[in-house]
């Protein structure tokens, strides 16, 4: 799938990324590039259903992260 | 409140409450590191000095973020704009682009954001007046008494004094108690020595040890070891620590992994398990956690961080402890999740204040390094670790559940406390201090009056009286207020606060080994008043001894607090009829006592 969104480092659990499209926010799980910290991004990945560290949301398994 | 209604308060145990202070302080970092780790939605860019809630003076500096890594010839571009120098924020902002500008005489903020507005190409991403931050002081850790704990870290730690944390290191910092940690996995070090080997159920995984270095930090909160002169300290430093790895080093697992560890920790002796991780509900955890807690085990889960109402599974079960998260001043945290299903409140930190987070040991490419964690996954393991040192003083877990949930420190006092701190938030030390009373302070009255009593029937002066009422209020229930004296705790103190019939179980075997038939019987008092009680000066503290095992042995069966390896009926029957063998063992033994008083012959 593919989400737009704002990209922003956060600091809990020892540190994630999350994306937050709308109402909706995706914890990212994968590599994120560091330069993109409070940009708005479109994220390629696959949204996973399990359960984590991070409990913010749904984890979004990352295959590309782009500026919009 | 909560999703248990759980009874049986026990009266007494004032709380304690953690100092909140607010106290003014400067802006320069402290305003730019807020900004820029702010965990609230993003920062609008051209915020309006009106749209803050602190009045803003005209005339103040602007703070300035430009494109990360921005170039000198960009930073210039910027100033010439403005017409004032751009100095950077701090030592380290460079890279991040932040500036500070300090505005020409006349021109107003609202005036230069409007010119930093005008500038394109994305260069300029946020303009703003400089405001004061209202810094919060963090409250001090722990006391130090006589040189304990000598933890070098121990002044960082303003959750474990939040909680009261050293009454319970002193009432034996669960010793003998399994605590299954279900997370990233655990790697022990010299700063977490009492580590199961445990399992791991991520596929392909090949050991339980910590590839993230959420586990460690969760497994050290709960059992850090303390008082060993490097580091931090933990809650239930004695408890042993049951790894079982269910997440990957990304820091997610899958549903079936998670009930699987579920019941491993049932099946491998767990009495306590902590799950600092969430997702959406799962019925399948929710039952795992049922069956869990059917058996006996105290299960602990973190509320979640979506900084909203609603928690996920595995805390949405109906017995699970969900638990939602505080910081320094004791607020809800900002991201902590909050509900109807949340039970009680630890110190989850909140880095939003400077050394607001929770410290504990982390290994990191084999090496240990102190971090600082914040979420409800850290609020979590205090709740486990308290379980801990409570069971591990004897209490049931149902008793255990009961007492963490009764006397919980108050919430802010809020209409919606119930919903966002449960019960309250954690308070150990009034746990422990609860339970050493409403326990053991009984046992240890009710003994010594039964001896008392006793003696005055046989007609025991002196030393004959006062050995017997003195050994039997000892036996019964232990040196109780010793973990409440300021004192460095020691295996012979752990010994002798506590009951005579608890000491070689929880001191030495873990409390699971409690409830071995031979030694919750009769045996040893009487051995002791056969062969001891013809002596003049031990005989009376062996006829005080079986009266105080006597009337340990028939609490229990009043109220199945012992636990017993029996079925519930044959368990009380048995302690029953060792405690009253106990008491008639007393009895006789007090008449040998006063046949060889002085006099007693004539």
């Amino acid at each position: 799938m593919t989400v737009r969104g704002r990209l922003e480092k956060n600091r809990l659990e020892g540190g994630t990324w999350v994306l937050t499209a709308g109402k909706e926010r995706f914890v990212l799980v994968g590599v994120v590039p560091g330069d993109l910290d409070g940009r708005e991004v479109i994220v390629d990945g696959e949204r996973e259903e399990g359960f984590g560290i991070f409990m913010q949301g749904p984890q979004l398994r990352v295959t590309a992260v782009r500026p919009a | 409140m909560a999703k248990l209604i759980r009874s049986a308060r026990i009266p007494g145990a004032p709380p304690v409450a953690p100092a909140a202070r607010i106290v003014a302080a400067g802006i320069g970092a402290v305003a730019v590191a807020a900004l820029f780790w702010s965990p609230s939605p993003a920062p609008v860019p051209y915020v309006a000095a009106e749209a803050f809630p602190v009045a803003i003076a005209e005339g103040t500096p602007l703070v300035i973020d430009l494109v990360d890594g921005a170039t000198p010839e960009q930073v210039a571009t910027v100033s010439a704009a403005l017409g004032a120098p751009l100095m950077l924020a701090g030592p380290e902002t460079a890279d991040a682009g932040l500036y500070v500008a300090e505005l020409p005489a006349g021109e107003t903020d609202a005036e230069a954001i409007s010119v930093l507005q005008s500038i394109g190409g994305g260069l300029v991403e946020a303009a703003e007046p400089e405001q004061s931050y209202a810094a919060t002081e963090v409250p001090a850790g722990p006391t130090a008494w006589l040189g304990f704990p000598d933890d070098p870290g121990l002044s960082a730690q303003w959750n474990l004094a939040a909680i009261g944390a050293s009454t319970g290191w002193r009432a034996g910092g669960g010793r003998g108690v399994v605590v299954a940690v279900i997370d990233t996995g655990v790697t022990p070090s010299a700063e977490l020595k009492n580590v199961l080997p445990g399992a791991t159920f991520v596929p392909g995984g090949t050991s339980s040890a910590d590839d993230n270095g959420h586990g460690t930090h969760v497994a050290g909160t709960i059992a850090q070891a303390t008082d060993n002169g490097i580091g931090v300290a933990g809650v239930a430093p004695n408890a042993t620590i049951l790894p079982l790895k269910v997440l990957s080093a990304s820091g997610s697992g899958q549903t079936a992994w998670i009930a699987a560890a579920i019941d491993y920790a049932v099946d491998h002796g767990a009495q306590v398990i902590n799950m600092s991780l969430g997702g959406g509900h799962s019925d399948v955890l929710v039952n795992a956690v049922e069956r869990a807690r059917g058996r006996g085990v105290i299960v602990v889960a973190a509320a979640g961080n979506s900084g909203g109402e609603g928690i996920g599974s595995p805390a949405d079960a109906e017995h699970a402890l969900a638990v939602s998260a505080f910081g320094p001043t004791g607020a809800l945290a900002p991201y902590s999740s909050w509900g109807k299903g949340v039970e009680i409140a630890g110190p989850g930190g909140d880095k939003t204040v400077t050394g607001g987070g929770i410290t504990q040991a982390v290994v990191t490419d084999g090496k240990v390094n102190l971090t600082e964690f914040q979420g409800t996954s850290m609020a979590s393991p205090h709740v486990a670790g308290a379980a801990a040192v409570l069971l591990g003083m004897g209490a049931t877990p149902t008793e255990a559940e009961c007492l963490l949930l009764d006397h919980a420190a108050p919430g802010p006092g809020a209409a919606d406390d119930a919903v966002k701190f449960g019960a309250g938030k954690l308070d150990v030390s009034a746990a422990v201090r609860t339970l050493l009373f409403a326990r053991q302070g009984l046992l240890f009255a009710v003994g010594s009056a039964i001896a008392f009593a006793v003696s005055l029937l046989a007609g025991l002066r002196g030393w004959a009286r006062l050995g017997t009422v003195l050994s039997a209020g000892v036996a019964a229930g232990g040196l109780f207020v010793l973990p409440l004296l300021p004192l460095p705790p020691t295996m012979l103190g752990d010994l002798v606060q506590r009951p005579f019939q608890e000491w070689p179980t929880a001191s030495f075997f873990g409390v699971a080994v409690a409830g071995f038939p031979l030694w919750q019987s009769a045996i040893v008092p009487a051995l002791a008043v056969i062969f001891v009680s013809p002596s003049r000066y031990l005989g009376p503290l062996a006829v005080g001894l079986a009266l105080g095992v006597g009337t340990y042995l028939l609490y229990g069966a009043a109220t199945s607090d012992i636990p017993l390896w029996l079925p519930m009926i044959w368990g009380r029957t048995w302690l029953t009829v060792n405690g009253t063998v106990a008491l008639v063992a007393a009895l006789a033994g007090s008449g040998m006592l006063r046949l060889r008083q002085p006099g007693a012959a004539s």
